[in-house]
This record gives C-alpha cells, sequence and structure tokens, in this order.
C-alpha cells in the first residue's frame, strides 16, 4: 500500500499544473503575512489609544465614588494576534464594552459600513485552504477511480491482485499528502515573513497555534480528497465526475457560507436600534411622568439638603423601578443579539468549509465566544465597579446615599470622600490556546463524521464498481 | 447557421447541468430577495420614522438658529439588486448655516448597529448572480471544443460543408441563449417576491433599469461563456478544460477582487478620520471671533457660555433667560452684531467643507482606485455596473451629497426672506409681557444671588422643578415659529438616462472583453488540431 501511494503521490508530483498552485500558494502566505503583520500593528496602536483613555478617565474618576458616578468607561478589546489565521472581521462589529455604573452593559462601537464600502472579504490563510487548496484537491482526485476505468489500468491492477481496499487509501494517502507540502511550506513561509517584519510578537502559544492550525487544515482537506475519490467512484466518466464536484465545491465552499448568513437573520430575528431606543425612550418617559406627579425632583445639592432630599429620595425610587425595566430591555437586546448570531454558527455545521472556519476562527481568538467572553468580563467589572462604589459610599456619613438618581444627578448625590481602597481597574483575561482547541473540537468531530461518511460511500461504490 | 445554433442550444437546454442550473437560480434569487426584501422593508420604515421625527422637531422650533434639518435618503426599491453595503452608506446628513453638507452625518458618530453580523460572510443579490450565472456560463462551453474533439465528433462536423466561423459562432451563441431562459427565469421568481414583500413599487424608471440589469446580466453570462470557450479552444481535453476554467474562475471571481481592495487600503490610502477631526477641532477654534470680541467690550454681560449660545443654540430656555438677566439693551446690541456673527458662521461652513471635501475627495479617489484595477476581472466590471443601476455605489452617495446641498441652499434662501438671519428671531422667541417672565420670576426668587454660570449648570433641574410654568411656556402659541411653508427634502432619484450613461462604460468594457475573448478563440480554433 505504501508504495502505491508513493506511485501516486509521484504521479500527482509530476503535474505541471501543481508548480502554478505551489507559487501561488506561497505568495499568498507572504502577502497575508505582510498584509495582517501591518494590520496588528495599525490595531495596537488603537488599542493602545483607547486604553490609555480608559486609564485617564479612570485616573480622574478614581478619587471619589461621587467622581467615578459621572464617568464612563470604554473597554477595548485587545489586539488579536493570531488574525491571520481566520480573520472575523471582529473590527466590522462592537468591539467596545461601555461601562457606566447605573447602566446595563451593551456592546457598541463601530459597524464598519464606512470602510467596506466595495464589500471585500479578507484574505486569511483559511482562504488559502478553503477555496484554493480545497478546489485542488478535486482537481487532483475527480478522475481516481474513474479516469482509471476509462485507462484501463483499474483492470490491470486488480488483476495483479492489489486489493481494492489498497486502491482507495493509497488514492485518498496520496492526494492528502500532496496538498499538505503547499500548506506546510506555506504556513513556514508565512511564519519566518511575520517574523522578520517583527511586528507580531512571536510567543510560544504561536507555534503550538500554527501546528494546531496545519492540522485542522489537513482534516479539510481530507474531506475535500474523500469527496472527490467517492464521487470519481460513483461516476463512470471523469468529465461528469469534475462536474458534479465542481457544483458540490461552488455549494459547499461559496454558497452554504454565505447563504446561512441570510437563513439565520429570518429565522432569528433582531429589534433594530431604532426600535430598541424607541422602547427605552417609552420607559423613560412613563417613570418620568409618574415620578413628577409622585413628587420627584432634582435640585442642587444645597438646595435639597434643607428638606433632608425628600424629593430625590422620591425621584431615586423611580429610577430605581425605570432603571430595573430597561435593564430588562437591555438583557433581551443583548440575548437577542446573541441568539441571532449563535444560529448562524450554528447552521455552519452544513458546510464542511464553514466548520473548518468556525475551528479555525476558534483557535485565532477572534470570534464570536471571543467577544461574549469579552462582554462577560466586562459585565463583572461593571458589577465589581458599582459593589465598590457603594461600599464606600455607605462608609460616609454624610452622603445622601443616593446611588440610582439617573444620568444628570448622580454625580452630585454620592460620597466625595476618597475610596479606602481603590476600586477595580479592568484587566482583560485571555483564554488559554488549550481552551480554545477544546472549543473547536465539536466542530472538528462533525467534519470528522462527514469525511467518515464521504469515505463509507465511497468504499461501498468502489467495492461494487464495474471496473468493464 | 440558424439550425446549427438551434441545436446547439437545445443541446445545451437538454443536460442535467442546465436543469440544475435552473433550478438552483430560481431558489438562490428567490431565498435571497426574500431576505433582502425583508432589510428593504426595515431600512425603509426606519428611514419614515426618522422623516416623522424631523416634522415633529420642525413643530417645536422656536428660534431660527435651531431650524437644523435631519434629512434622509429614502432607499430605493432597486438598492434591494445592488450590494448591500453601497446602500447603507450615508443615508443621513444634517443641515445647517455653519455646515455644507460633505461627509454624511451617520458616518462620523458610533455605529447604530451593534449586532455581531459582521462576523459572518453574507451574499447579497449581487453576489449571487456573479456567482451563478458565471458558474453555468462556463459549465455549458468549456468543453465546446475540446469536448468535441474528445468525441471524435468535431472531426465529423468540419468534413460536412460547416464553416469553422460558423461552429464557433453557434457554439458561443448556443451558450448564451441557453442561459437566458435560467436568468430570466430566476430574475422573475425575485421580482415577484420583491412585489409580494415590499412596501413600495417600482417607478417607471425602475422598471427600465430593471430591464438594464437583465441586460447586464446577459452580458455578464455571455463574458463566462466566452471565456469558457477560449478555454477549451486551448485545451485538448474535456477534463483539463474545465480544471483549467474553474481556476480562472476562482481567480476572476474570488481572488482579484479580494486581492485589490485588500492591498489598496494597505498600502496608505486611507482617509485619516482622526486628521479630519483634528482639523476641524483646529478651525472651530479660529472662528467665533466677532463673538469674542462681544467678551472684550463693555457691556454688562461677561459670561462667555452666554455668548457662545448664539452660535451653538444651547438647552432650550436658557438663552432666554440670560437675555433677560442681561439687561434690557442685550437684545437689540445682539441684533446690530448678528451680520457679522452670520458672516464669520458662513465662513466657518466654508473652511470646514474644505477640510470635509478633502477627506471625502481622498476616499472617493480610493474607491476609485479600487474599482479601475479590479476591472481587470469581469466580475468586477458587472459589480460596477450593477450597483450603478441600482443606485448603491459612489455615484449614489454623490448624488444624495448634490442633492442635499442644493436643499440646503433653498433653506438658507427660506431663512434669509423670512428675515431669519437679522432679526432677533435668530436666537431668542421672549417677548414682553410673555410666559416666560412667571418663569423667568420664579427662578429669581428661588436662586436669589446666584451667578449667570448657575443657571447655566442648573437649568435643566430647575425646569424639572416647575412643569406647570414650563408647560405654559411650551404651549404658547407666540413663541413658535410658522414653518408650515418650509421646504421639505425631497431627493430627485437617479433618472433611467443617468443609469444608463453610468453603466455604459462598464457594460462596454463587457462587450469589448467578450470580442477579445471570441476574437482569440476564433483564432485559437483556425489552428485547432481535430484529430
Amino acid at each position: 500500500m505504501g508504495m502505491l501511494t508513493n506511485f501516486w503521490l509521484k504521479q500527482y508530483l509530476k503535474q505541471g499544473r501543481l508548480v502554478v498552485v505551489y507559487a501561488l500558494v506561497l505568495i499568498l502566505a507572504v502577502i497575508n503575512a505582510f498584509i495582517y503583520s501591518d494590520r496588528y500593528a495599525q490595531d495596537a496602536t488603537e488599542y493602545d489609544r483607547l486604553a490609555r483613555a480608559y486609564n485617564d478617565s479612570f485616573q480622574q474618576a478614581s478619587a471619589s465614588p461621587d467622581g467615578m458616578a459621572g464617568m464612563m468607561f470604554n473597554l477595548p478589546l485587545p489586539q488579536r494576534s493570531l488574525k491571520f489565521m481566520a480573520d472575523s472581521k471582529i473590527e466590522t462589529v462592537p468591539t467596545i464594552a461601555r461601562v457606566m455604573p447605573e447602566r446595563v452593559l451593551l456592546p457598541s462601537g463601530s459597524d464598519g459600513t464606512g470602510q467596506n464600502f466595495l464589500g471585500f472579504d479578507a484574505i486569511d490563510f483559511a482562504f488559502i485552504v478553503e477555496v484554493i487548496l480545497s478546489f485542488i484537491a478535486l482537481v487532483l482526485t475527480y478522475d481516481a477511480i474513474c479516469g482509471e476505468k476509462q485507462q484501463g489500468t483499474l483492470k490491470q491492477m486488480l488483476a495483479n491482485g492489489v486489493p481494492r481496499r489498497s486502491i482507495f487509501i493509497s488514492k485518498i494517502l496520496a492526494g492528502v499528502t500532496t496538498l499538505a507540502l503547499p500548506l506546510l511550506l506555506g504556513l513556514i513561509v508565512n511564519l519566518v515573513s511575520t517574523q522578520m517584519l517583527g511586528k507580531i510578537p512571536g510567543v510560544g502559544q504561536h507555534y503550538i497555534a500554527y501546528g494546531l492550525f496545519f492540522l485542522f487544515s489537513l482534516l479539510l482537506l481530507l474531506f475535500f480528497v474523500s469527496l472527490g475519490v467517492t464521487v470519481s467512484a460513483l461516476t463512470r466518466a471523469p468529465v461528469t465526475s469534475l462536474v458534479v464536484l465542481v457544483l458540490l465545491w461552488a455549494l459547499l465552499v461559496v454558497i452554504a457560507p454565505g447563504g446561512v448568513k441570510l437563513v439565520g437573520k429570518v429565522l432569528s430575528p433582531v429589534r433594530s436600534p431604532e426600535e430598541y431606543q424607541r422602547l427605552s425612550d417609552d420607559i423613560n418617559q412613563k417613570y418620568m411622568m409618574q415620578g413628577i406627579e409622585a413628587g420627584a425632583m432634582t435640585r442642587p445639592p444645597s438646595m435639597a439638603r434643607a428638606d433632608n432630599f425628600k424629593g430625590e429620595r422620591i425621584f431615586n425610587r423611580f429610577s430605581e423601578q425605570e432603571n430595573g425595566e430597561r435593564e430588562n430591555l437591555a438583557r433581551e437586546q443583548l440575548r437577542m443579539l446573541y441568539a441571532q448570531a449563535e444560529t448562524i454558527d450554528l447552521l455552519s455545521v452544513l458546510s464542511p468549509s464553514s466548520l473548518y472556519r468556525q475551528a479555525v476562527a476558534r483557535l485565532s481568538d477572534n470570534d464570536l465566544p471571543t467577544l461574549q467572553d469579552f462582554f462577560n468580563q466586562g459585565e463583572r467589572y461593571q458589577t465589581a465597579l458599582f459593589s465598590a462604589m457603594r461600599l464606600a459610599d455607605e462608609k460616609d456619613k454624610d452622603s445622601p446615599h443616593l446611588l440610582f438618581m439617573g444620568n444628570a444627578g448622580i454625580g452630585s448625590y454620592l460620597s466625595t470622600k476618597p475610596f479606602g481602597t481603590a476600586p477595580p481597574r479592568f484587566q482583560w483575561e485571555e483564554a488559554p490556546i488549550a481552551s480554545r482547541a477544546a472549543q473547536s473540537g465539536p466542530g472538528l468531530l462533525i467534519l470528522a463524521a462527514m469525511i467518515a461518511v464521504a469515505l463509507l460511500i465511497g468504499a461501498f461504490a468502489f467495492n461494487r464498481y464495474d471496473v468493464r | 447557421m440558424w439550425t446549427l445554433i438551434k441545436k446547439e442550444s437545445l443541446e445545451n437546454i437538454l443536460t442535467l447541468r442546465f436543469l440544475i442550473g435552473f433550478v438552483a437560480c430560481a431558489a438562490l434569487f428567490g431565498i435571497t430577495t426574500t431576505v433582502l426584501v425583508n432589510d428593504f422593508k426595515a431600512d425603509y420604515e426606519i428611514a419614515n420614522a426618522a422623516i416623522r421625527e424631523v416634522e415633529t422637531q420642525i413643530e417645536e422650533w422656536t428660534v431660527f438658529s435651531r431650524v437644523r434639518p435631519t434629512v434622509i435618503r429614502m432607499p430605493s426599491p432597486l438598492s434591494v439588486f445592488g450590494s448591500k453595503n453601497g446602500a447603507r452608506w450615508g443615508t443621513r446628513m444634517l443641515i445647517s448655516q455653519t455646515r455644507i453638507p460633505a461627509v454624511a452625518s451617520d458616518e462620523s458618530g458610533e455605529g447604530q448597529s451593534s449586532n455581531f453580523l459582521g462576523l459572518f460572510r453574507g451574499l447579497d443579490f449581487a453576489e449571487v448572480v456573479q456567482i451563478c450565472i458565471s458558474l453555468l456560463a462556463i459549465l455549458l462551453t468549456f468543453d465546446a471544443i475540446s469536448g468535441e474533439k474528445e468525441r471524435a465528433s468535431l472531426r465529423l462536423i468540419l468534413s460536412n460543408p460547416v464553416g469553422r466561423t460558423k461552429l464557433i459562432t453557434s457554439k458561443f451563441l448556443g451558450a448564451v441563449i441557453a442561459l437566458v431562459p435560467i436568468f430570466v427565469f430566476g430574475f422573475v421568481v425575485a421580482l415577484v417576491v420583491f412585489q409580494i414583500f415590499s412596501p413600495v413599487g417600482f417607478s417607471a424608471d425602475d422598471w427600465g433599469k430593471t430591464g438594464l440589469l437583465l441586460v447586464l446580466i446577459l452580458l455578464y453570462g455571455a463574458a463566462f461563456a466566452a471565456i469558457g470557450l477560449l478555454i477549451s479552444a486551448f485545451t485538448h481535453s474535456s477534463a483539463t478544460s474545465l480544471a483549467v476554467s474553474m481556476f480562472v474562475w476562482i481567480v476572476i471571481i474570488l481572488v482579484i477582487p479580494n486581492a485589490i481592495g485588500l492591498f489598496v487600503s494597505e498600502m496608505g490610502f486611507n482617509e485619516d478620520s482622526r486628521e479630519l477631526s483634528r482639523n476641524l477641532d483646529k478651525i472651530a477654534g479660529e472662528h467665533g471671533g466677532p463673538v469674542s470680541e462681544l467678551l472684550g467690550s463693555d457691556l454688562p454681560f461677561r459670561d462667555y457660555k452666554a455668548v457662545l449660545f448664539l452660535s451653538s443654540g444651547g438647552p432650550r430656555y436658557e438663552g432666554l433667560i440670560m437675555f433677560r438677566l442681561m439687561g434690557p439693551n442685550a437684545v437689540e446690541f445682539f441684533v446690530s452684531k448678528l451680520p457679522e456673527i452670520i458672516r464669520d458662521q458662513s465662513d466657518y461652513a466654508t473652511d470646514r467643507f474644505g477640510f470635509e471635501n478633502e477627506f471625502l475627495q481622498r476616499r472617493f479617489d480610493k474607491i476609485a482606485l479600487i474599482g479601475n484595477l479590479q476591472r481587470v476581472s469581469p466580475t468586477s466590471v458587472f459589480a460596477h455596473a450593477a450597483n450603478a443601476i441600482a443606485g448603491t455605489d459612489v455615484n449614489g452617495y454623490k448624488h444624495f451629497l448634490e442633492e442635499t446641498k442644493n436643499y440646503r441652499q433653498e433653506l438658507l434662501s427660506y431663512i434669509e426672506g423670512m428675515g431669519g438671519f437679522t432679526s432677533k428671531r435668530w436666537f431668542t422667541d421672549d417677548y414682553p409681557g410673555g410666559p416666560l417672565e412667571d418663569l423667568l420670576q420664579t427662578f429669581e426668587t428661588m436662586t436669589a444671588g446666584q451667578q449667570l454660570l448657575y443657571f447655566q449648570t442648573h437649568t435643566q433641574e430647575l425646569m424639572d422643578m416647575l412643569p406647570d410654568v414650563i408647560e405654559s411656556v411650551e404651549n404658547d402659541p407666540r413663541r413658535k415659529l410658522d414653518l408650515s411653508d418650509m421646504p421639505r427634502f425631497e431627493m430627485r432619484p437617479i433618472s433611467l438616462y443617468e443609469s444608463v450613461s453610468a453603466a455604459s462604460f462598464d457594460m462596454l468594457l463587457l462587450v469589448v472583453f467578450i470580442a477579445a475573448c471570441l476574437t482569440f478563440s476564433y483564432i485559437r480554433f483556425l489552428h485547432y488540431d481535430v484529430r
């Protein structure tokens, strides 16, 4: 079997057109290294700017709970160093967690429509594997069985006592090896150029990620090689086989991944930002009217002290209710947003190439779970900050303890004395690569199952293949 | 000749590829349109709500410096058939005396759509057409010559009195004719879906543009049929033709458009929005001279913020209260200074426009550069033409900017006609004996001995304490400006003629491309070894 694999491997490598493909892969790998090194540097500058802004406003506000209360912090997501593998275009979605002490945390940020006027996609490494190498996999294997039959060599081999199983498996092994070579070369070239450019720091995790990326990619290529051999065992003429494969390829690689977004949007709708704003305003209006009738008011603290903040306390009560209701609304909105994104994410099981992209995006840590984790951390931070403020405020005997004064008033109704212990600062904790790789597990298992199904069908068809 | 074409097209139509293509196109076009019409409906409703909001604002304005309507670009029904990104770009603009429209108002601020959809790749209608039609066209012609040779039928045909010219022409036309039912049916499905779900129908021009779109799709399909033919004339087995064709297809459809866009934006052609905001801050500091001079003059009022109100328009009652507190001559004094201030503001608008326009031009240049480089690929040529027809390209945005500029002029001459720039109605709606007297008196007793600045910081709080007085001020009809005959923004739709001329260059390019491919295939075919 090893001999057969070797033989076909040499046959494949002898083909002149493969040189073109190898060259293309290497060129794209270098371009990729340049683009993403540059992009990383840009992202890092932007992150530094935002982080400095956060630090500055934190410094300014951390003198007292009163200062903290009027403040709004924008927590930025740090630059992602492995974006080159699968660029989820994370910069075009909300990547800023906005922390205001008395508000629910909602994602915000640019939707990036301005930049994407022409709507092009990224040339990340996953693109090379998913689009170019996967197609080459089909071109290599479309005539694996039916071509041999047409030339009459299949009959000869079987007559010489070569088992069908060996032919089938060695075809697949030879195909995968042929593709593994440019993939490996491309990755090495990419790694070397990235290191030479020196913009992305090479940490230990980085190399593990490269290794895992290679394995994940190999799995996808194995799928396409199996698909090619299977279809060639199901058809009689090479051209038919190739036409079927091309159509399947367009469906799996181009149509399905883009189509699920369309379907997901319909299956799991969300409120538009405008509608959300309207509902939020309605709540505000409702409580404002009720509050005014009940005698709620806000005055400058010097005036309010005269009747011991009576109107402010009523105001506070209504604010608390209003905030509660607004919080529910915001949570519902966030749930819908997550549900929509998760639906689309889930629908990607329809196509092996989406499964692959999803797995690689998990690995490179710039996709939906990254954002969800980021926002969860932001929310935990907000809770911690708020309880620190509450604690400090309660210790101060002179403070009226009016924590829910809403946007306008809150700054003036909390303790102006310094915090006893410093309030917490936001620190983003990155998920370790092992846990990210583990998250890719289920998707890869489904991909493996798809490979198994393709192989089973292929083996079954080949066993009953009429070699005459 | 005609018999040959009929035979070729029938042969194409009777294949499995045709059937799959027919069904797949109809299904994909239908599904895509269903989703996109939903998006369009949402956009349409949002735009309508925004317009209604502007109408309520108009009723609330009491001074002319506050007359700053936001205009909305209504989404065009045809945008469903263009690219999704373009349709969302630049949809609203704030019109004011201090600003000549350049960069759209919805671009500078925080993004409104806080969802995660950007994480996923999507398809719009134009992309579905790009992929489906090109793939089908190539699949119909990739073995036109090499396949016939492989089956040895080419020799047979040529031994009959059929010229090579006739053969290759009929091969090409046969494929194109077979394509027609596929995309026409798919497009009809899309149109039916659109008419069922859309909140607005097509105008006569829109129907014309739809027809133009069909012609464009035909040209696009023909271009790929010609590529397939060319490759089949260069190869000798149908499998090789297919492998080569598909590789070329990937490069044309996926690699070139992506790589060029990415490259140009990486190569430092990016417009820097931070530089723009720095420049804008700088000129904001340079202007306001007349107002600053007032600060130095010998008047009882020296409050900087009070004077600044003239140029910006602060919270609702603040300014009125200021003038009352400043003394009886304050209003007359400011009226006498108004021409100077207005002139300064116009200069500010011109300067600001200079910077914003430069920023915008750099962006347009970048888009034009990307577009021109992308035109190497017929797919991008198609995309540009389709967007030009659907109005979702950069020209649609430019058109919107022009229209808003015209509207601003119209609005300014309206305000001028109403005497807005020369009377005290520019900055105050106060009049002796009005309900404001009560408000002011109440304020004065409540806050005796406070500084002007005090009002500045606590106006809202003071107002919250006096709901009854505020209500009578709000409902006082004499304060309201009568703006019922104010011109409203109405965007002139891009006419069919303009669409045709915008798309004509790209359509011509496609024709040239087809002609070139056919010529090369013909020359190659003349030397083709049929054995």
